[in-house]
């Protein structure tokens, strides 16, 4: 079975690659191409042809970014990205300023790395590809498939590393300062309903910054964590601010209404109110409460009557 | 003046029970409801917990009282008879706005075998056997919100469950406060208080 499923990657798996990347598919195409590390560990080298193909990259050759070093097999150190993402996503300016879009997109990436270089990301050896396959990132793809796959992969990337202490101590820099691993499950036993918070809202939308320009890479300490239930469970919650911040604006441009998309997507307890329902409500116990002191009070005068007509 | 014993102690205990686990669940529920606002005094944490605590215990004595009333059979005097129902309705409704302020005497007295008016009989009925048993139901629901289904008519399952119990809910707050005030009906302003804590109702 292994022999066939190698032979079928070899024969046609590298079709799914651009023309310029055949040559590197004949290997990197292969699912079980992949080499033990100094730690025991296993590094893949597997580059997945349907997702590369559906990637922000899938223009990209292979060379753009594995210029060195492939002159042999297996190749050698120099092999891995000659550039970080930065050089192309901060400095190649003649590719950034073509269109309006794209210079757009360059300021935000500038944006983000500065929002990155005050996380506690920065402090560790967590690089934008940690979280980033450069090979399969598509967000808009993974938008479109809506909230809760975009949650659920996202939270994955995080407990990627931070459910598993060997993986979370290996991005820890050596000169960092000792610091024992503690399992999130441990770590939020204070959180009520703490697997389902953890289905229906992502990690950063209580661990990063709301202030500045707010791109979710600033990932502050846990001290700094969104602990206040209002915070989310209130009309102003900070999820319009983040979680659903894009999907509310494509909402609001289709139906004028904000939380038409939370009713459809999400209930908040405290920030899904209906408008009309509390309205509906507040004018009825206001006019109850009304009524009943009116009757009340003829009803005194009544009594009040009767003591008088009786003597 | 004569007194008759109406409320045996089970019923009592359950109606006090009752009344607190609906003050704590309408304050509760506001709490969340209204969180970040000058409504919700309790905060949200509190609100959570509390609610469903009583919220249990809510459901929990309404199984007493689905129970304690079958037994003793006290379901009957929830059984309107159909009857001429909507004659005695207007009759009692019309003593309520109208009749009480010309000095009129009650249309229809308290006995062992009719313990409510009619009108207190059509709103027991459906508050007790109708409203009660969906805010418990839907208050499940939210309590397991994996046991709601994922979409409800298009919209993800939780929302209309919720929008439910709220609307529940705001009923049997607006019946609570209408029952409380319409309690200060009796011979005395206090007279029928004074009998759901002693069991005698004075004519």
């Amino acid at each position: 079975m292994l022999v066939f499923y190698t032979i079928w990657f070899l024969l046609f798996a590298s079709s799914l690659f651009p023309e310029e990347a055949k040559d590197c598919a004949r290997c990197h195409g292969m699912e079980t191409l992949a080499a033990r590390t100094q730690g025991g560990g296993v590094r893949s080298f597997f580059i997945h042809p349907g997702k590369f193909d559906d990637s922000y990259h899938k223009e990209l050759k292979c060379t753009e970014c594995h210029s060195k070093g492939l002159e042999i097999y297996p190749h050698r150190s120099e092999a891995l990205p000659s550039a970080d993402c930065l050089h192309c996503h901060g400095e190649k300016k003649d590719f950034w300023d073509k269109t309006e879009e794209k210079k757009a997109l360059l300021s935000k990436m500038k944006d983000i790395e500065t929002e990155y270089r005050v996380s506690i990301h920065s402090e560790s050896n967590v690089k934008c590809e940690t979280c980033h396959n450069p090979h399969e990132f598509n967000l808009d793809l993974e938008r479109e498939k809506g909230l809760d796959h975009l949650i659920k992969t996202e939270n994955e990337l995080c407990l990627n590393c931070h459910l598993e202490p060997r993986k979370w101590k290996s991005f820890r820099k050596e000169d960092a300062e000792p610091k024992d691993y503690r399992h999130p499950f441990v770590v939020h036993a204070w959180l009520p309903s703490r697997e389902l918070h953890w289905e229906k809202v992502r990690c950063l939308d209580c661990h990063s910054s709301y202030s500045g320009t707010n791109l979710s890479h600033h990932i502050q300490k846990k001290e700094k964590a969104v602990r206040d239930c209002k915070s989310c469970h209130s009309n102003d919650s900070i999820l319009k601010d983040k979680l659903y911040k894009m999907a509310l604006r494509q909402e609001k441009n289709k139906s004028g209404l904000m939380n038409t998309m939370l009713w459809n997507e999400a209930y908040i307890i405290g920030a899904t109110r209906n408008f009309y329902l509390d309205l509906l409500s507040s004018l009825s116990f206001g006019l109850g409460f009304l009524v009943m002191a009116f009757h009340g009070f003829m009803r005194y005068k009544t009594s009040k009557r009767m003591e008088g007509k009786s003597e | 003046m004569s007194k008759i014993y109406l409320y045996p102690l089970w019923l009592r205990v359950w109606h006090w029970l009752n009344a607190l686990c609906f003050l704590i669940l309408i304050l509760t529920g506001l709490g969340m409801h209204y969180a970040g606002t000058w409504v919700s005094f309790i905060s949200f944490e509190y609100s959570r917990l509390f609610h469903n605590f009583f919220g249990i215990l809510l459901s929990v004595n309404y199984a007493f009282f689905l129970f304690g009333n079958l037994y003793t059979g006290n379901y009957k005097q929830y059984i309107p008879k159909l009857n001429g129902i909507i004659n005695r309705i207007y009759l009692q409704a019309r003593y309520y706005s109208y009749g009480i302020f010309q000095g009129e005497d009650h249309p229809f007295h308290t006995d062992v075998e009719n313990k409510f008016n009619p009108l207190q009989q059509i709103t027991y009925l459906f508050i007790m056997y109708v409203f009660l048993p969906l805010v418990v139901i839907s208050g499940i629901l939210l309590f397991f919100p994996e046991t709601a289904p994922d979409k409800i008519w298009g919209m993800g399952g939780i929302w209309p469950v919720a929008i439910f119990h709220i609307s529940i809910g705001y009923v049997l707050s607006f019946f609570m406060f209408a029952h409380i005030y319409l309690a200060t009906h009796g011979k005395t302003v206090t007279a029928n208080f004074k009998s759901m804590i002693d069991g005698y109702h004075e004519h």
